[in-house]
């Protein structure tokens, strides 16, 4: 059923289609004759509690009623207002129905006149969709072509309050007739949100909701309907006293900032303990009944995000000139790096917001006039594939258990007879204490570290150079750990040779998982 | 990794089937690296400052390190290295701020470094000859390290004061990192050369 976004009188009739049209194939088994409307059947408990909330002289409109009363049946809520009125009163017994039929004006009350949503349940479903659509078509999504996505609602709190004030009052209302259970009292907000426009929006997308969480839904399209309403943004400072009413969060930065600006967010789940630990009496003796009629109904932005995806795979670095991630552009041009180049072929396939490169190991290229890099003797890039978020953490982890083995040129201050290399191949697990290294100093944590090496072999090449191979814990500075970074690494290779070494060339042989 | 795809970790036996460094490779790197073997000279830029506070003959380097930290030393003309004087201890409980190297930075943000001026009073020096001298920042910033091991081996100043003998790690102000020279009057090697030369003449 496709739809397109025209004009409103288009957008009215196509809306009664589509929910007529959609009772016609799904929901055959509840039809009753010809009338092809939906027939509401609802427990005892569920119609005293529909005749209490009818009975009361504060208006709330009808899919807020349906929600309290958990009823989950998509059809239902497709429904104008006035025909779940009507689905109500059929579903009421004689002495109910005359009740509700006093009431049908209440219950279709005017849009923004409900006292627990405030109009967010009742807006148009087509008019919802267009919405929804063009945002997608904004930030560039076929929305003709099928896909999954996740539909969101971030409600003003105040909503969360009404709504238990609301029950509580209905509650009141009906003399104790009916318990307060405790659990699950009634379908929560963002569900009815689903099951009001979740369908009409599939239909005019021809995207399907998914709102699992699984693994499998990485890159998933996240919509995300976000109201705000400073108006009754009152009710939430009544309700939590002034503290933790907002929290703050830093947003995500943007390109060449250090960090992102902090922003305040709702404090959602701190109004929902809140709400859910208070006993009725205590509740409804801090807010007046009826709540403050608003002049304003929130308004409504409609987010379109995309869930991370993660791509994971091994590569293999042959040039000296190519740093693992780009140096800081304070010190020379940017050259190409593996994150660079792997990013660029990438990123024009997913068309990312922003891109993180995650390296198992972080040697980067030192900047230095002598040539100075690593080389990863893997294969070139290998295995390159969509992974999970366990992926990630393994990488994380792995690093803390990894043993390297690099092969290293030295140079050494004064000539060194062959016999004294034998001081460096007779070493076990050395212990040595790091500092860290000036060179990283201006952005990790000052810390000592304390690393092994396993073994060191040294090969003489001449008076004055050698070839060192090591083997290390990983998170060694092998730099430093030859020359000492000014006494801040102890014991180092100058140290042990009793004069000043340094490293001319690196390369990383090979990594053991 | 049972479908044929090869575990590239696998293959990390050896390095000489992927043309690493071997003895014949190497010789040519050491050409090319004749220039500037140690860190200390090739990462860091060297400057120096005289007269640091005003107190005739205190010389003392300034090595920035290309990721900007700077490392403060004393400089061989200094006034406590002159007439045959060897330093015989180093005292860091001076100035207001108490002994510096308490003072630990921490996080990748340095949370909690002192913020230093040209003239602020890192340490002193204590020679044989019962003379003492104050050694100063000679660059504004955060103080990021003192150099402990100054206190129980202070014979690293008379032996090594250019490396493993250094004061201290300051990293300067963001606004002034890249014109260090110019806002703290800092010399280059060669300008120091001269006036430092021109000064023994007379």
């Amino acid at each position: 059923m496709q739809e397109a976004a025209g004009a409103d009188l288009e957008e009215e009739g196509g809306g009664r289609g589509g929910g007529e049209g959609g009772a016609d194939e799904a929901m055959a088994c509840k039809e009753e004759g010809g009338k092809g409307k939906p027939i509401l059947s609802l427990p005892d408990d569920a119609k005293k509690l529909l005749s209490c909330m009818l009975s009361m002289t504060v208006k709330c409109c009808a899919r807020c009623m349906l929600g309290m009363v958990k009823v989950r049946d998509p059809l239902i809520y497709a429904l104008s207002q006035e025909e779940i009125a009507s689905s109500i009163a059929d579903s009421l017994d004689e002495e109910g129905r005359d009740r509700c039929m006093a009431e049908t004006s209440a219950l279709a009350c005017r849009k923004g006149d409900c006292c627990v949503c405030m109009g967010l349940l009742q807006s148009d479903q087509g008019e919802i969709s267009s919405q929804v659509k063009e945002a997608l078509t904004t930030a560039g999504y076929d929305v003709d072509s099928p896909c999954t996505f996740m539909l969101s609602l971030s409600a003003p709190s105040s909503i969360f309050i009404r709504q238990y004030l609301y029950y509580y009052k209905a509650l009141e209302g009906s003399g104790g007739a009916l318990g307060v259970s405790c659990e699950q009292k009634w379908i929560e907000l963002k569900e009815v949100y689903r099951l009001t426009y979740g369908r009409r929006i599939q239909q005019v997308l021809s995207w399907t909701i998914d709102q699992s969480s699984t693994d499998s839904c990485a890159g998933r399209v996240k919509v995300t309907m976000e109201y705000r309403h400073e108006e009754s943004a009152g009710m939430k400072e009544v309700l939590l006293e002034g503290k933790s009413v907002k929290r703050t969060m830093r947003e995500r930065r943007e390109r060449g900032q250090r960090k992102g600006n902090l922003v305040e967010i709702e404090n959602i789940i701190a109004v929902h303990n809140v709400l859910h630990g208070m006993t009725p009496a205590a509740l409804l003796s801090k807010f007046s009944w009826p709540p403050a009629a608003i002049s304003k109904e929130p308004e409504l932005t409609v987010k379109v995000e995309r869930e991370s995806v993660y791509i994971g795979g091994c590569y293999c670095k042959y040039s000296r000139k190519v740093s693992q991630s780009p140096w800081n552009e304070a010190h020379g041009e940017l050259q190409d790096s593996v994150q660079t180049l792997i990013l660029k072929e990438i990123a024009p396939l997913y068309q990312p917001e922003e891109t993180k490169f995650m390296g198992s190991g972080r040697e980067d290229v030192d900047g230095r006039p002598v040539d100075f890099n690593f080389e990863k003797i893997q294969e070139l890039v290998s295995n390159l594939r969509p992974v999970g978020r366990d992926y990630v953490d393994s990488i994380k982890s792995s690093g803390e258990t990894k043993r390297k083995t690099y092969r290293a040129l030295v140079w050494t201050s004064a000539p060194l007879p062959p016999s004294k290399l034998d001081v460096l191949n007779q070493m076990q697990e050395l212990a040595v204490f790091q500092n860290t290294p000036i060179r990283v100093l201006h952005r990790r944590s000052l810390a000592e570290r304390k690393r092994t090496v396993y073994r060191m072999s040294a090969e003489r090449v001449n008076d004055r150079f050698f070839l060192l191979d090591l083997e290390t814990e990983a998170g060694t500075y092998i730099k430093e750990f030859v020359h000492g970074d000014l006494g801040r690494t102890r014991p180092s290779v100058g140290g042990l040779l009793c004069c000043e070494a340094d490293i001319l060339q690196l390369d990383v042989v090979g990594v053991e998982l | 990794m049972e479908d044929g795809v090869e575990n590239p970790r696998k293959r990390l036996k050896t390095g000489e089937e992927s043309g690493h460094m071997t003895q014949t490779s190497v010789g040519a790197a050491c050409l090319r690296s004749r220039e500037k073997l140690l860190a200390r000279e090739r990462d860091y830029t060297h400057y120096f400052a005289t007269n640091v506070g005003g107190q005739e003959g205190a010389d003392q380097f300034v090595y920035q390190h290309f990721n900007s930290l700077c490392v403060v030393g004393l400089a061989p003309s200094h006034v406590a290295f002159r007439d045959g004087r060897r330093i015989v201890a180093v005292d860091f409980d001076v100035g207001r701020s108490g002994d510096k190297t308490e003072v630990k930075p921490s996080g990748k943000k340095k949370n909690g470094s002192l913020f230093v001026k040209e003239d602020s009073r890192l340490c002193d020096v204590v020679c044989d000859d019962g003379s003492r001298f104050k050694i100063r920042a000679a660059i504004q910033g955060h103080l990021l390290e003192m150099n402990s091991n100054l206190q129980s081996n202070p014979d690293l100043l008379n032996l090594k004061a250019s490396s493993e003998g250094f004061i201290s790690i300051i990293q300067p102000r963001r606004e002034l990192e890249n014109k260090l020279r110019e806002s703290c009057k800092l010399l280059s090697l060669d300008e120091f050369n001269k006036v430092r030369s021109v000064e023994s003449v007379e």
